[in-house]
């Protein structure tokens, strides 16, 4: 009898496997009046192939339709779980970041050492794509983190501090002269927006 | 040879209870010090509880009343573990399905019996303890002790509902028991909430409260924070595992108190049928 209800409620339990792929990093930038994703997927072909980023981009008007419009096109559902880096444009840090800040953390795929990152005058898409390799943003952002050359903001401190009182720091990146990815100084938030950047350069950047 | 309970088990069980709390009490600065209050006030009532004579524990209609009072920390106890696994694991399986195999598992572990279910508390303790004390000391250089907060008034409303939740099963097995426990349950009470008090500041701690606020269950996130290295890096995962099952040794506990007149009933009838 117990074996019975046993292998009955396994059975309840089972079911098809879903088909995700692993997102490892996201960057949103603003056109018009709306807002692209592009997502950076991770594809591995073979076990002895190398893992390789692809990238999937869609419009919306707010996160959870740029998801869905990513999901639709990729063709199943994304596994944000590894996503280690959000690379957020210029525009987008001016809109204010407190409500996807605050979407990020109760996304409830999304890991809160989450580092969201500004990027200084140019697409955070065309940034994000600048490198071929997977977690190459994650590990520079870490390591710049760890060395205290860029500020230690993972998503649920940034949410804490545009709570707490609208301000914040992130990490600030660019496209250097070499075309590789170079930080690009602190991006300075107040009242949830980008405010000014802390390295001196304002000339690319906005009014302080 | 008639089974004994040992004090250690019963301490084991009544620590249970606040452990149980921890994956779905909501946490803010001054959840620590609520839990633990509240852990201490349910300590000396429990411990009060437990001194009352065996001949009123042993009365009919006594088992009758546990047995109702026990019924709506149980529900409460399948309906949240329902809730937790169906949200951070089993998104796409049937509500209903989920709660089956809950409610099946508490039942046979129940039908056990309450001495047993004690004696399986112990390792179930210690597992969940060590975990914590792990979980905690890996997040311990990531801590903003800016956050910390000293008591204030409103720690009365969350200490309320922690005495909601906890207290009534706390009493019920309490009363329940074959042997009389006061320091038992005095010792699991405190160890338990001392457990539960720690583990929420440190959430408030390394999340802060506006953050933390925004979570449905803000101490198993901050547990997924916890890694070493690249390697380890779902510490959630193992943090939840032992937690569901203090939640799930509550529910058998309970189960075994709902059972209790219905074996009394049957074991009578067992002795009449033999006269």
């Amino acid at each position: 009898m117990k074996r019975l209800l046993f292998a009955l409620s396994l059975l309840l339990l089972c079911g098809c496997a879903r088909e995700v792929s692993p997102v490892s990093g996201l960057a949103l930038d603003r056109i018009g009046d709306q807002y692209r994703m592009t997502a950076e997927i991770v594809r591995q072909d073979s076990l002895d192939a190398a893992a390789a980023p692809a990238y999937l981009s869609a419009t919306g008007r707010d996160l959870p339709e740029l998801l869905r419009g990513i999901e639709r096109v990729l063709g199943n559902e994304l596994y944000l779980d590894h996503a280690q880096v959000l690379l957020i444009d210029e525009e987008v840090a001016s809109d204010g970041i407190l409500e996807l800040a605050d979407y990020l953390c109760q996304h409830e795929d999304m890991r809160l050492s989450l580092r969201i990152a500004v990027v200084r005058g140019g697409d955070a898409a065309a940034l994000m794509q600048q490198d071929d390799e997977v977690f190459a943003l994650s590990d520079l952002l870490d390591l710049a983190a760890e060395q205290h050359t860029l500020p230690d903001m993972p998503l649920y401190r940034v949410t804490e501090v545009l709570h707490a009182d609208g301000t914040a720091i992130l990490p600030a990146l660019k496209i250097d002269e070499f075309k590789q990815i170079a930080p690009a100084g602190v991006a300075v938030f107040a009242n949830e927006k980008l405010s000014c950047y802390l390295d001196g350069d304002m000339e690319d950047g906005l009014d302080a | 040879m008639r089974e004994k309970m040992f004090p250690r088990w019963g301490a084991a069980l009544f620590a249970l209870l606040p452990l149980s709390e921890i994956l779905y009490c909501p946490v803010d600065q001054q959840t620590g010090y609520a839990a633990i209050l509240a852990s201490l006030i349910t300590a000396l009532i429990c411990s009060g509880a437990a001194l009352l004579p065996p001949t009123v524990r042993k009365l009919n209609f006594m088992s009758w009343l546990l047995a109702i009072c026990a019924l709506w920390p149980l529900i409460q106890s399948l309906s949240r573990m329902t809730a937790f696994v169906r949200q951070t694991v089993f998104p796409e399986r049937s509500l209903w399905g989920l709660v089956f195999a809950l409610t099946l598992s508490a039942i046979l572990i129940a039908r056990i019996g309450l001495i047993r279910c004690a004696m399986w508390s112990l390792p179930v303790f210690v597992t969940a303890g060590l975990l914590i004390a792990l979980s905690g000391a890996l997040t311990i250089s990531d801590l903003h002790i800016s956050y910390l907060q000293a008591p204030m008034w409103s720690l009365g409303v969350q200490c309320g509902r922690f005495l909601r939740v906890i207290l009534p099963c706390a009493l019920v097995i309490s009363l329940s028991l074959p042997e009389q426990m006061p320091g038992a349950a005095a010792r699991g009470m405190a160890i338990g909430g001392a457990l539960l008090s720690l583990i929420s500041l440190r959430t408030a701690l390394l999340l802060g409260s506006h953050t933390a606020a925004l979570l449905a269950y803000p101490n198993f996130v901050a547990a997924g924070l916890a890694s070493v290295g690249d390697f380890a890096r779902h510490g959630e995962v193992f943090f939840a595992l032992p937690l569901l099952l203090c939640d799930l040794g509550r529910a058998a506990a309970l189960g075994c108190v709902v059972l209790q007149p219905v074996r009394k009933i049957a074991s009578k009838k067992a002795v009449k049928r033999h006269a």
